[in-house]
């Protein structure tokens, strides 16, 4: 540690040099009157116009740097910062592109998590690049792990490197997954299986080579493998058993994203399916339910979206004795048929169900093409039935008690 | 807001100057010194690890004795220093003080990338520094030399009781079986030439100056053709083999599939970890005749950069003076094996040292390079080496690989007459 402080103290000795100095002011003096007049009474300025400010900036920083050596003073740190305002500038054109023709939400998410950390590492990597050499500063030791010394490259491998593996391991396999399910027609679950399989290949990969690359030996990473075995074994036994189960589900192809399936009662639609768990949503009170995927694996789930979208509906009704039952099939069934959201095929039926003690039941049954809509469309059938049960003159009873009292 | 800002900003500034100048009253900021060590050429590991030692204790022993300088120290390869300091130049962030063979640091000082010394007469005089006068420029100097690297012949003493003194019993040694490697890169083979007197004429016609550079005449021709004929000779003993570069030679007399090379002194203390008491040093073989060899030694400079303040540039001198004071070099010399003082007070114990004896014998006969000699024979190194290797392997006669030489020292078509 004392030796990093020792490098930093390298640089902060060149800012004793004049040269070095103005170069630092010029540098943040542009920046900060850029600052200035972007923000100055105006709020943010539309998203090219401040792009293109950006792009004015750098170049500035350009001419600066290239006008500094004119004057005998070197203008390499200044054109050093031109270079990255002109990188950010670029990328920021590039997220303005990418939100045209990707939503907005997604690219804003992927900027933050991954663009922005990775043009931090390029910032700072960039000026130590120049300033000192990234190999002498980090090949600095901080300490000793494994009977090796940990350097600071190390170091920041082991913070950084798993984070930016498993963000940055997203969009190539998502490419690579849409490429094979193009080039060979791939099913889109088991395309989403290869992906995921891909990805933690991948994550895998990228560990194993970090423990290498920070000195953990064979005999360490066997270690840690037996520990994880028994952990396995224990402990994590449920997360290893979802994360198989998550793995068939995507091979077999039962479960999708966007199938509408019966869970506790409940209709949901499967809205994410992960390697440990799938999230299911509750139309009810738009909930969102996150069940273990071994659920699916050990119990029976009903689907309404397994061969076909389709499903049937009911509505139960009663009417007087003295109707005619095939005055009112022919009143239900015409109800029915007159709804929009009522398939034609399979037409409507109606049946009856009962005598009951004050009334004659049947039953209103009819398909519908999204299985979510089922609470909706039965809504406005009985809507519909009562108006239509006015219109002819067909009474609903009520159960009626009739009381004789004894003198 | 904007006006919180600027006072920000202003706070910064003004910090940053209190930083960076330090209070009146305050005691005074470390001085922080970029010392670049350019450590051999490309895969040369021997002079890079020996360099390296010999860095990391004069830094530490200057350090010591001047509280409040802070050297940082950077390690290159040597094609890599020109470009680096450059880079770091374009930044302001150039090195104060730069350690290197002579052909970098002459480019270095072509490019105007290093600066003369500023160090007095006086203050130089009194050290009696050899070759100082190499590097004059007016009253100043464009380099300080610092240490010298001679050229030996290394050898295990199992398997060689007696070094071979001329070319042919070294021949006569490996047609007897002993195992004995040279070099193809021709710095460090221009010894075996300097036998046959083809050394400085090889020199002269590979100058990089127009102005000092000499065509070989027909004698010169002749002297060359007979050391070409000789390492072609040569070459057809089994046990005699050519290695591409210095550093291949060391390593195979390490694990001992050699028995004899030529090499630089700074490989002393690998081979000595490896070999122990049967490594022995002696002078290289000189020539047919007797004429003695004249090694092209190596000489490491101490130069200063361009962009140093004021303060830098006097703490930059003042470890010069450090460097190449009596008790530096003589500690040097003692500590890290290989090196001689360029300081001519440090007396060499040549008597009680057998080892410093013959590198100091081996000094004596070198050719010491300056800003202008071999630094030609050096920038071709490449090609001289393929030319050797057609050579050594009769792809190519004597003769025409030595038109090929004259070729390469001559783009012009003008030809020795």
């Amino acid at each position: 540690m004392t030796q990093l402080f020792y490098e930093i103290g390298g640089w902060i000795g060149l800012l004793g040099r004049g040269s070095v100095l103005l170069q630092v002011l010029v540098s943040v003096a542009l920046l900060l009157g850029y600052r200035a007049w972007r923000f100055r009474g105006r709020g943010a300025l539309f998203p090219w116009r401040a792009v293109l400010a950006k792009l004015v900036l750098a170049a500035l920083l350009s001419l600066v740097s290239l006008l500094l050596p004119k004057l005998g003073f070197p203008g390499g740190l200044v054109g050093l910062i031109g270079q990255l305002t002109a990188i950010w500038t670029a990328l920021s054109a590039l997220r303005l592109l990418l939100r045209w023709v990707v939503d907005g939400e997604e690219v804003d998410a992927y900027w933050q998590r991954a663009v922005l950390p990775l043009f931090l590492v390029l910032l700072v990597g960039g000026l130590v690049y120049r300033l000192d050499g990234l190999e002498a500063v980090g090949g600095v030791p901080l300490l000793k792990l494994f009977d090796k010394n940990l350097t600071l490259a190390n170091l920041l491998l082991l913070l950084g490197l798993p984070y930016f593996l498993v963000v940055l391991s997203e969009l190539p396999v998502l490419l690579l997954g849409n490429l094979l399910g193009r080039l060979i027609g791939m099913e889109p679950g088991n395309r989403k299986a290869l992906e995921l399989i891909l990805r933690y290949l991948l994550i895998g990969v990228g560990t194993i080579w970090l423990a290498d690359r920070i000195g953990l030996n064979s005999t360490a990473i066997a270690a840690i493998a037996g520990g994880l075995s028994v952990g396995l074994g224990f402990g994590v036994k449920e997360v290893f058993s979802n994360f198989v189960s998550g793995l068939w589900l995507l091979f077999e192809g039962s479960v999708h994203p966007g199938d509408v399936l019966i869970h506790e009662g409940d209709i949901c639609q499967v809205r994410k399916l992960g390697l440990r768990a799938t999230t299911l949503w509750r139309d009810g009170d738009n909930a969102e339910l996150l069940v273990p995927n071994q659920t699916f694996f050990t119990s029976t789930a009903t689907t309404y979206t397994g061969t076909d979208d389709r499903r049937r509906g009911q509505v139960l009704i009663g009417a007087g004795y003295q109707h005619d039952p095939e005055q009112v099939i022919a009143v239900l069934e015409e109800v029915a048929r007159a709804n929009p959201r009522v398939l034609a095929d399979p037409p409507p039926k109606v049946f009856v169900m009962d005598y009951g003690a004050s009334s004659i039941d049947y039953s209103l049954r009819f398909s519908m093409a999204d299985p979510m809509t089922n609470l909706g469309i039965s809504s406005e059938l009985r809507r519909a039935i009562w108006h239509a049960f006015q219109e002819h003159g067909i009474e609903i009873p009520f159960p009626q008690r009739v009381v004789h009292q004894a003198r | 807001m904007i006006r919180g800002r600027f006072r920000l900003g202003t706070g910064l500034a003004v910090a940053m100057a209190l930083l960076v100048g330090g209070c009146q009253g305050g005691p005074r900021p470390p001085e922080n010194l970029q010392v670049v060590i350019a450590t051999g050429a490309g895969s040369d590991q021997v002079v890079r690890s020996s360099l390296q030692r010999l860095a990391t204790q004069m830094t530490s022993e200057f350090m010591s004795n001047n509280p409040g300088t802070n050297l940082h120290l950077r390690f290159l390869d040597e094609g890599d220093l020109a470009a680096s300091v450059r880079d770091h130049s374009t930044l302001g962030a150039g090195p104060d003080v730069v350690i290197s063979r002579v052909p970098p640091t002459a480019r270095l000082s072509d490019e105007g990338l290093i600066v003369p010394s500023a160090l007095e007469p006086e203050q130089l005089d009194p050290l009696r520094i050899q070759f100082l006068q190499h590097f004059r420029q007016g009253n100043q100097f464009r380099a300080l030399p610092f240490l010298l690297q001679p050229s030996l012949a290394c050898y295990n003493r199992e398997r060689l009781p007696k070094p071979p003194a001329t070319l042919v019993e070294l021949v006569q040694r490996a047609a007897e079986g002993a195992r004995v490697g040279l070099p193809l890169q021709i710095d460090d083979l221009l010894w075996s030439a300097s036998g046959f007197g083809a050394s400085r004429p090889l020199l002269q016609a590979l100058d990089e100056d127009q102005g000092t550079r000499r065509p070989l005449s027909p004698a010169d021709r002749a002297k060359v053709l007979a050391w070409l004929g000789w390492l072609y000779r040569a070459n057809v003993q089994p046990t005699l083999q050519f290695v591409d570069t210095s550093d291949g030679l060391v390593q195979r007399l390490a694990s001992r599939q050699l028995d004899w090379i030529s090499c630089n002194a700074t490989a002393i203390p690998q081979l000595r970890r490896s070999l122990g008491s049967r490594l022995a040093v002696a002078l290289l073989p000189a020539g047919p005749n007797g004429e003695p060899a004249q090694p092209l030694a190596r000489l490491l400079l101490l130069s200063f950069g361009r962009d140093s303040t004021p303060g830098q540039r006097r703490v930059a001198e003042r470890f010069a003076l450090f460097v190449l004071n009596d008790f530096s070099q003589n500690n040097l010399m003692v500590r890290a094996v290989g090196n001689m003082p360029v300081n001519q007070n440090v007396i060499v114990p040549v008597k009680e040292s057998p080892q410093l004896a013959t590198m100091q014998r081996s000094l004596e006969n070198s050719i010491v390079p300056d800003f202008r000699q071999g630094i030609g024979l050096r920038s071709r190194t490449g090609e001289l080496r393929l030319l050797l290797k057609q050579n050594v392997y009769g792809e190519q006669s004597p003769q025409k690989v030595l038109e090929a030489m004259e070729a390469l020292a001559n783009p012009t078509p003008e030809r020795a007459p």
